[in-house]
């Protein structure tokens, strides 16, 4: 019999974790939508003109020899469909979880 | 329904019903044209990541459909659209994380398969020109990645597009296409969106399909242990539905991944570019370019950079003809070897380095 791939305890971390991030929207508390400040304002062409937050506006200050490439940032809840998308990230880690056992190395096909 | 089973032999209904169901989309379809024998070695993690790298690839073709439609590609724009895909826009973070960290991994999967490509001298007779066509799609990613860092149009963004005109300046293009002496009519930042959305995406697609079509019609190369001759060719039971299976684990771990990372990980935007200012330094897999263009103190060191190890990949399949695959046998692989080692120092020396301007106005 061929050895599984997944012993017991990594396949229910697994889960878990799929099961975690794919239940966050549902217990997740929805955020408020983002105020809007005076400057979200519409152009003639539709897009609106983008609210700037203080820290960027601070690194604006700093210009030209602050951080003029900007930084990698954390995504945090208040990001517009933050939820939506963590569940979709759990739908996909377990679509993928369920290919690895369905398709694991000596199971029959 | 009357009862009867369709086919006499069947003995159970539900048996006949999944059976009836495989049999119309087989009739259809013909899926069983993909369960062709594979040698052994096509089913494994080294031999799949050109399907990989493709499947990175349709990622970046969908989640830049979606961004497309908030991105308004003129200078005065630019930067406010990709801050309005940041902040307003729903779920338009996470589209760009994906589309971003997509780019990331498919660059780190190019080099991975370029690098069995080498190892496993899968490049020698008959194979040159699948080699080939994979060199000119290695190079066709590259400008796409330089075209879609200009577009954010941060001061990155607007170094990168100094960088397309200072070397159309240097190989002394004389149809301007890559400054705004080209037309008065749209901005170069506008055409650089065009290319990288319509031409480029269309030249990827042209040419992966003749590398698919070649990889096909001559299929996967040797193990690096046996000879052209010696090869199985499906003997061991291994077939393209394997492969696929493969593809569609390593698909959804890719996915998995690029999703996870744009879920928490939010790609850099600098603030407004400065025009006439430099010293950012680029993506990761331009920094051994930025290294010799700081020693030399301008573009031209990158274009001879870049050329010089262009010919390097293209001579590969002329200067190692024999039969001999072993990697350990063969003595180009010395110069492949002080090659990666040169350029991951060099990237080295970029990243810590001093940034340093390579445009002064």
């Amino acid at each position: 019999m061929a050895r599984p791939v997944f012993g017991k305890a990594s396949l229910l971390a697994g889960l878990a974790l799929v099961a975690g991030l794919t239940l966050a929207p549902v217990v997740g508390a929805s955020p408020p939508p983002a105020a809007k400040t005076d400057s979200a304002q519409k152009t003639e062409h539709g897009s609106a003109a983008p609210s700037r937050d203080p820290p960027r506006d601070a690194a604006r200050q700093h210009h030209p020899r602050g951080d003029l490439s900007g930084s990698f940032s954390l995504n945090t809840p208040a990001r517009p469909g933050f939820w939506i998308a963590t569940g979709f990230t759990g739908l996909v880690a377990a679509a993928w979880l369920i290919t690895l056992v369905l398709f694991r190395p000596g199971r029959p096909q | 329904m009357n009862g009867l089973p369709r086919n006499p032999n069947q003995k159970a209904a539900g048996g006949a019903t999944a059976q009836n169901k495989a049999s119309f989309w087989e009739e259809r379809f013909k899926i069983s044209a993909f369960l062709y024998p594979v040698p052994k070695q096509a089913n494994t993690l080294a031999y799949s990541l050109g399907g990989t790298t493709f499947i990175a690839f349709l990622t970046l073709v969908f989640s830049g459909m979606i961004l497309a439609q908030f991105f308004d590609p003129r200078v005065e724009t630019a930067h406010q659209s990709i801050d309005y895909i940041m902040r307003e826009a729903t779920l338009g973070w996470f589209v760009r994380g994906i589309h971003y960290w997509s780019a990331q991994i498919l660059f780190v999967l190019l080099l991975l398969h370029l690098t069995r490509v080498i190892v496993t001298a899968s490049y020698k007779r008959p194979r040159e020109f699948t080699y080939y066509f994979g060199l000119v799609l290695f190079l066709l990613m590259t400008v796409m990645v330089m075209t879609g860092t200009a577009l954010k149009w941060d001061q990155e963004g607007y170094e990168a597009l100094e960088h397309f005109t200072a070397i159309g300046t240097f190989i002394g293009d004389p149809t301007d296409f890559f400054s705004e002496q080209f037309t008065d009519n749209t901005e170069l930042l506008t055409r650089v969106f065009s290319l990288h959305t319509s031409a480029l995406p269309l030249l990827i697609v042209l040419t992966l399909c003749v590398h698919i079509y070649l990889v096909k019609a001559l299929k996967i190369s040797p193990h690096p242990m046996q000879t052209e001759a010696e090869q199985d060719h499906g003997e061991a039971g291994e077939t393209f539905g394997g492969h696929i299976r493969i593809l569609l684990k390593l698909g959804l771990g890719f996915l998995t991944l690029v999703s996870t990372l744009a879920l928490f990980v939010a790609p850099p935007l600098g603030p407004d570019p400065v025009p006439g200012e430099s010293g950012v330094k680029p993506w990761w897999m331009f920094l051994w370019m930025y290294y010799v263009e700081n020693q030399v103190g301008d573009v031209s060191g990158a274009v001879y950079a870049g050329a010089a190890i262009g010919l390097f990949l293209a001579l590969i399949p002329l200067l190692d003809r024999g039969p001999e695959r072993n990697p350990l046998k063969r003595p180009i692989m010395i110069a492949v070897v002080v090659l990666y080692v040169a350029v991951i120092a060099m990237s080295f020396g970029g990243y810590f380095g001093e940034a340093a301007p390579h445009f002064q106005e």
